[in-house]
């Protein structure tokens, strides 16, 4: 395909600012800046559906609602049609929202309980003042049947429905004004399987019937691989890997998108013996993103700095002692009550070192002698509680790539990119051998 | 071989509001073995909550247990009921819904304990996670001192010591001890900074942290069984992950049993040995793992299977073959005698709509049951089940009955009567 894309985003960002109201400000608070995205770019084909996915908190939605011009961009452009959709006047703005619409994942609270089902589909047609009444109303009663409801139902209150059925509704409204590309937000997540199945089934069929282009939104793996042609799979704001479905799962490039497709229980006998090389932290905030590559706090692939000869498993473990002391958890009180619950002697300094080593699974020695005086030095200095000596140590002799620089998203087969170091270096490999 | 550590036995629990009866557990029986998943799962509205809850009591009214026996293996609880006429004791096991509400209260602070789905709300938020899980702590202790009297569980709590905490809320309930061994709790689900963390209030933990918590507080009390409500549905995938290593390695290290409800087929597949399937109100297949995902032998759970969207790749944008229609309310009214998947399924034969299949054995899969006309076809009804489909919960439930044992396990229970 090499016609424009339908929706085109370009170096999007959205931040959200939080502590900057009047209290704030009297009270001399600095605001604080959530990063809910940031500076990702894709393509949306049309006809295609793509998936965006990625954990609660990664800014999908966020990402979905900026580009539909709900909220404006920090940065960057969302290009529909070949038209920047934060510049559009009003009328243009119009037009747009006809063309454009959104399918919310929560169908009972994105329903008016006051209205009947038959209004709700109908308010779009009544705002953008298609047709005559009767018209509206026909049409309202095409799309309920096309949705797979009667229309009889007309006059029904959604509480009257399932959630299946109110999700159906919610498909019909954004149907109404026959629209080019529709956002879907977790359609099913609110419902059960077998009703979740249903929803699926229709939106792949009223696809086909009008022509639709979706992205669609999930946290489900299992769903977004079933309905897209292609996935982007965002991590705390930014896209680390996009291609098309089937080439990502049959072989992720980036080690989040292992990750994350490892996670997912499979729904076979054999589950229960399948190896998962699980994540062991939490998602950082992004309130204060880590520097470098984004994933490299949680990454079983993290690169050792080019200088040693560490192997990737050692290095992770040192880096996760190195995060701690960072985040403080190896200072003062709290390390004196960690090292008091495995009963040794904060006083003991060399035990307190053990102790640490041990409970940070650092291998003993480490591969690279320099690395293990090194590292030998800052259990010695968090021992003592100079943490801040500590740091320094830790600072010069373990920092790699990854968490210096935040990685360019390269090519990785057709149409496919992605964002890791260690791509980079394969690259940079495969440009050697060419030459 | 392993041992029954629960037997459940026709357990029927009903909502009785002012909108009707609503039958939200009906007839359902199951084995807990030693050191074994069971997983119970099923789609919303279907009862596995409730039949969790039931096991241990939590139920509210309107709701109310109306039948039903939880067989639990407890060898110094069965000597001291021996010869008590009003309890029911078989061996080394103990009819739980027969003894008092008190000692039932006391089983569920240390046999039982329970993981819910939300963390968030299951935690007090004013109290710090640290003291909250010492409280389990404490409760265990004491009742262990003075495994007779809840009071002793409970002597702090009066309106005195709530002035008391009001002036000091450090002071009174919690023991030193019990809060170094939360500690040591939090360190065990891998919460890093455990001694920090203990002193942090639930808003500050990250939702897969409080759930780890929630497990913390559940272990607390050493209980025999561990009843997981969805212990992850409210996580993400890389942190369901964790969770589910950290109940497997749990369980491995202690052995216990834990009953795990929830409505993600994949999550059971990872961790249970055991599956019963539940459609409203009852459970409609029984079986090991092997058994029910391979062999599924009720429709209901076919159709499951079948419109879950699957992560191998050999099942590549087919079509998904959703259930058609939607799950039953349960309302006592509107059920009636008949297979209650009778109207969403593919393989509907009169005789679904003319009563309620009782749970048959599928041939040559022991332990694999299913309510279903369609199993075990071959061998007429009633005759491998020591009750016939007519059998509804009002029948004489005689230990290992109702037809929903299946007679091995009625044999078993017979020999170690003898012994």
């Amino acid at each position: 395909m090499t016609d424009e894309p339908l929706v085109r985003v370009d170096s999007l960002a959205k931040y959200f600012v939080d502590g900057d109201g009047f209290i704030d400000r009297v009270l001399g608070n600095e605001p604080d800046q959530v990063r809910a995205v940031d500076d990702i770019s894709f393509g949306i084909q049309r006809g295609e559906t793509l998936g965006l996915v990625g954990e609660s908190g990664c800014g999908k939605s966020t990402t979905a609602e900026t580009l539909l011009g709900i909220h404006d961009p920090t940065d960057g452009q969302v290009r529909f049609d070949n038209e920047d959709v934060h510049a559009m006047d009003k009328a243009e703005r119009k037009a747009f929202t006809r063309r454009a619409q959104i399918v919310f994942q929560d169908p009972a609270s994105s329903l008016d309980p006051r209205m009947t089902v038959g209004e709700s589909i109908r308010e779009p047609l009544d705002a953008h003042d298609a047709m005559t009444k009767s018209e509206r109303d026909e049409r309202v009663k095409e799309l309920l049947d096309r949705v797979g409801l009667s229309a009889e139902q007309f006059d029904r209150y959604p509480h009257e429905f399932s959630g299946g059925q109110q999700q159906r509704v919610g498909i019909a409204r954004a149907l109404a004004l026959d629209p080019e590309f529709v956002v879907l937000d977790e359609p099913t997540s609110a419902l059960d399987v077998s009703v979740q199945a249903q929803i699926l089934n229709l939106l792949s069929d009223v696809q086909a019937e009008f022509g639709l282009t979706y992205l669609f939104i999930s946290h489900d793996l299992s769903v977004v691989r079933h309905l897209c042609d292609r996935i982007a799979v965002m991590y705390l704001g930014e896209i680390v890997e996009v291609g098309p479905t089937t080439a990502i799962f049959d072989d992720p490039a980036h080690p989040y998108t292992r990750a994350l497709l490892d996670s997912v229980p499979r729904v076979t006998v054999d589950e229960a013996d399948r190896e998962v090389d699980t994540l062991e932290t939490d998602v950082p905030s992004p309130r204060n993103p880590p520097s470098g590559c984004r994933f490299h706090t949680r990454c079983t692939e993290v690169i050792p700095p080019e200088e040693s000869d560490l192997d990737a498993d050692e290095f992770r473990r040192v880096l996760d002692l190195k995060l701690g002391v960072h985040e403080g958890e190896l200072a003062g009180e709290a390390l004196t009550e960690l090292v008091e619950t495995q009963d040794v002697d904060p006083d003991d300094h060399g035990a307190v070192a053990d102790l640490l080593r041990e409970l940070y699974e650092i291998p003993r020695p480490l591969s690279d002698p320099t690395a293990e005086d090194a590292l030998g030095n800052a259990l010695g200095f968090v021992a003592e509680g100079d943490s801040s000596a500590a740091r320094n140590v830790l600072d010069v002799e373990f920092t790699s790539a990854c968490e210096r620089d935040a990685p360019r998203s390269v090519a990785v087969g057709a149409n496919r990119q992605a964002a890791c170091h260690r791509l980079d270096e394969r690259e940079a490999r495969l440009e050697v051998a060419d030459d | 071989m392993t041992e029954d550590l629960l037997r459940v036995r026709g357990l029927t629990t009903r909502y009785f509001t002012a909108e009707g009866q609503i039958n939200a557990v009906e007839d359902v029986s199951f084995d807990l073995r030693d050191g074994e998943v069971f997983g119970i799962v099923g789609e919303s509205g279907s009862g596995k909550s409730v039949t969790g809850r039931s096991l241990i009591d939590l139920i509210e009214s309107p709701g109310r247990i109306v039948d039903g026996e939880v067989w639990f293996r407890n060898a110094d609880l069965a000597d001291r009921f021996e010869g008590d006429a009003d309890v029911g004791v078989d061996g080394d096991y103990v009819d739980l819904r027969t003894v008092s509400q008190r000692e039932r209260d006391r089983l569920r602070g240390t046999a039982f304990s329970m993981v819910f789905q939300d963390p968030l709300s299951s935690f007090n938020p004013s109290v710090t996670v640290g003291e909250q899980i010492a409280e389990a702590v404490e409760s265990q202790r004491r009742a262990s001192a003075n495994p007779r009297s809840t009071r002793a569980k409970t002597r702090d709590y009066g309106l005195l010591s709530f002035f008391a905490d009001a002036v000091d809320p450090r002071g009174g309930y919690v023991s030193e001890e019990s809060m170094d061994r939360a500690v040591e709790l939090l360190a065990e689900v891998d919460i890093p900074d455990p001694a920090r963390r203990a002193e942090e209030y639930p808003h500050q933990f990250s939702g897969g942290m409080l759930q780890r918590a929630m497990v913390a507080q559940a272990l607390a009390v050493e209980p025999d069984v561990l009843i997981a409500d969805e212990p992850t549905t409210a996580l993400d995938v890389t942190i369901q992950a964790q969770l589910l290593e950290l109940l497997s390695d749990i369980q491995d290290e202690t052995g216990m049993s834990i009953l795990l409800i929830t409505h993600n087929l994949g999550v059971i597949a990872r961790l249970a040995s055991r599956i019963g399937v539940m459609y409203a109100g009852e459970i409609v297949e029984r079986g090991d793992r092997e058994d029910v995902l391979q062999r599924p032998a009720n429709p209901y759970t076919q159709g499951l299977l079948d419109s879950i969207p699957r992560m191998d790749a050999t099942t590549e944008r087919r079509a998904l073959e959703p259930i058609g229609g939607n799950v039953p309310g349960l309302n006592d009214a509107d059920l009636g005698d008949h297979c209650y998947f009778a109207d969403r399924c593919p393989k509907q034969e009169r005789e679904c709509l003319e009563h309620k299949p009782a749970e048959r054995s599928v041939p040559g899969e022991p332990g694999h049951v299913a309510r279903c006309v369609l199993v075990g076809e071959e061998n007429a009804t009633g005759e491998d089940d020591p009750t016939t489909a007519t059998g509804e919960d009002d029948t004489a439930r005689p230990t290992g009955g109702d037809g929903t044992a299946g007679p091995a396990d009625g044999d078993q229970l017979e020999e170690r009567a003898d012994d």
